[in-house]
């Protein structure tokens, strides 16, 4: 199923959007949520005014009623089922409920991040990434403090760990197309 | 031989398969594909697969009481289990997670028994990919698993801070590093008989080597105060010491009714006995004793369901001829 606001990446998440005795549901991609979820929060002050007009006329309702129900659009799994439960339904809610797993994940552990053990056939690749992110890091840092040469140095590794990963990814893509293919 | 403080390591490995729904929103088909995908990825590695809803209420007791399974297994509905020969892997199928992994040794060890859970983890690895994030790690159905789902225990045996009120203060700096101590059944267990289980909070952010390294060296720690408490006991007031112990070992060989309860208090006050060379008996007969008057044990050795008075008598009966 294709986002139904873009039209072009896979849905991952459902909405419901309760508006007083309507509802409405949308199937979006991970992308759109995360620009509506912006909207959302982050455009409340400047539509106050627009709210109050709306109040004042008597036409619109409070905005207390509106309620988002984010949904799994793998398994059906509600946010509040599992909020209740504690229990997720399927590896797709990390998707679809990311923002908020986010939060609580930090709570919880204080971390963000894996750093543990990674399965097999993932190692090299996850590996190639993680040193890039460091080379990137140290190559900023040197930058920084004018230590030119030392940043040439990292910025080369960089380079060969980018080619290394495009490698890696130019070989998979064909894997996955024959794969499809076999479907 | 059995070491008198720190009793038992155990790792658990919460895994799911990327292809099927966590067990909370599972159908009864896919349930017997878990199964089946399981049994088929550990071909050949000697392991025997035994379905909870072919096992009698005290099949399941024993199980439970071994800790080679979970209660909340027994609960689920088309749940099952695979045990290898030496009892020393479990993985539980359809528990919270569609599989958790789970290795147990006597004594401290947890990176061996980390070893163990690890290549049966990889070994299901090869025959289907679990669910994983680069970012979040391996997916599992609760969040706070989420990350390496490696939950590692270690049961410890600590009568003497008990007696000298010293529990507490080593409960409360433990869990400003990152680890909890709880009951002898995890969450929410009380710690019948002074065991304890230290185990670790965070999976998410800290690599499995890590995480058994703190484990480790914290339960040596504790271990270490432990033994300094005993020492403390008996130079405090040996024949106090002495008398307390002794009292309840004539207690627990006369008695001729023991409830589970008590039979852990005198059972966790003759293993410090034991511990001192006071009483002729050893740590691994009371450690056999214990595992045979648990309820399930009890109710297997009588054959039939006993009443909870009928339980005591027999309780005391098999304690009074084990330690005559």
């Amino acid at each position: 199923m294709l986002c139904s606001e873009c039209g072009k990446n896979p849905a991952t998440i459902h909405i419901v959007t309760v508006f007083g005795d309507t509802k409405k549901g949308e199937n979006l991609c991970q992308e759109c949520w995360q620009k509506r979820n912006a909207k959302i929060l982050g455009g409340l002050n400047v539509n106050v005014g627009e709210l109050l007009s709306q109040l004042l006329s008597g036409g619109a309702p409070k905005p207390q009623e509106d309620k988002i129900e984010l949904t799994c659009a793998s398994c059906g799994m509600t946010y509040e089922e599992f909020r209740k439960t504690g229990r997720l339904g399927c590896a797709k809610c990390y998707e679809a409920f990311g923002e908020q797993l986010k939060n609580t994940l930090k709570s919880v552990h204080g971390h963000t991040h894996h750093v543990g053990k990674v399965p097999e056939a993932l190692e090299n690749e996850l590996r190639a990434q993680r040193e890039l992110q460091e080379m990137r890091r140290r190559m900023e840092e040197c930058v920084k403090s004018e230590e030119f040469e030392r940043a040439a140095f990292f910025r080369d590794k960089v380079r060969e760990l980018e080619a290394e990963i495009e490698q890696r990814k130019a070989i998979s893509v064909p894997e996955a197309k024959e794969a499809q293919s076999d479907d | 031989m059995i070491d008198a403080i720190t009793l038992s390591s155990r790792v658990r490995l919460a895994r799911n398969f990327a292809s099927l729904p966590f067990p909370e929103k599972m159908s009864g088909a896919q349930q017997q594909q878990l199964i089946e995908k399981t049994e088929n990825a550990l071909i050949g590695e000697q392991h025997t697969l035994i379905r909870m809803d072919t096992l009698s209420k005290n099949a399941k007791g024993v199980l439970t009481e071994s800790r080679l399974i979970s209660k909340e297994l027994t609960e689920k509905d088309g749940s099952a289990v695979l045990l290898n020969d030496s009892k020393t892997l479990s993985v539980m199928i359809g528990e919270e997670d569609q599989l958790r992994i789970q290795a147990m040794l006597p004594g401290l060890h947890l990176y061996d028994a980390y070893k163990i859970a690890d290549k049966c983890d990889r070994t299901i690895e090869k025959y289907e990919p679990f669910a994983f994030d680069p970012d979040w790690g391996y997916l599992t159905a609760c969040p706070t698993n989420t990350g390496t789902g490696m939950r590692a225990s270690v049961l410890l045996h600590l009568v003497g801070l008990n007696m000298l009120s010293q529990i507490g203060k080593v409960i409360s700096t433990v869990s400003q590093v990152g680890l909890t101590v709880r009951g002898l059944y995890g969450e929410g267990s009380e710690a019948s008989g002074h065991i304890y289980q230290l185990t670790n909070q965070v999976t998410l952010g800290r690599t499995e080597s890590e995480i058994l390294k703190l484990l480790t060296d914290t339960a040596e720690n504790m271990a270490a105060q432990e033994k300094a408490a005993r020492q403390a006991l008996l130079e405090q007031d040996r024949v106090k010491l002495e008398d307390k112990l002794m009292r309840s070992f004539g207690l627990m060989r006369n008695a001729y009714l023991l409830s589970m309860r008590e039979f852990m208090t005198r059972l966790s006050l003759a293993r410090l006995a034991s511990d001192l060379g006071m009483i002729p008996v050893t740590l691994d007969a009371l450690v056999k004793l214990q595992n045979a008057v648990s309820p399930a044990n009890l109710e297997r050795a009588a054959g039939h369901e006993l009443s909870p008075r009928e339980q005591d008598e027999l309780r005391a009966e098999m304690t009074r001829k084990a330690i005559q």
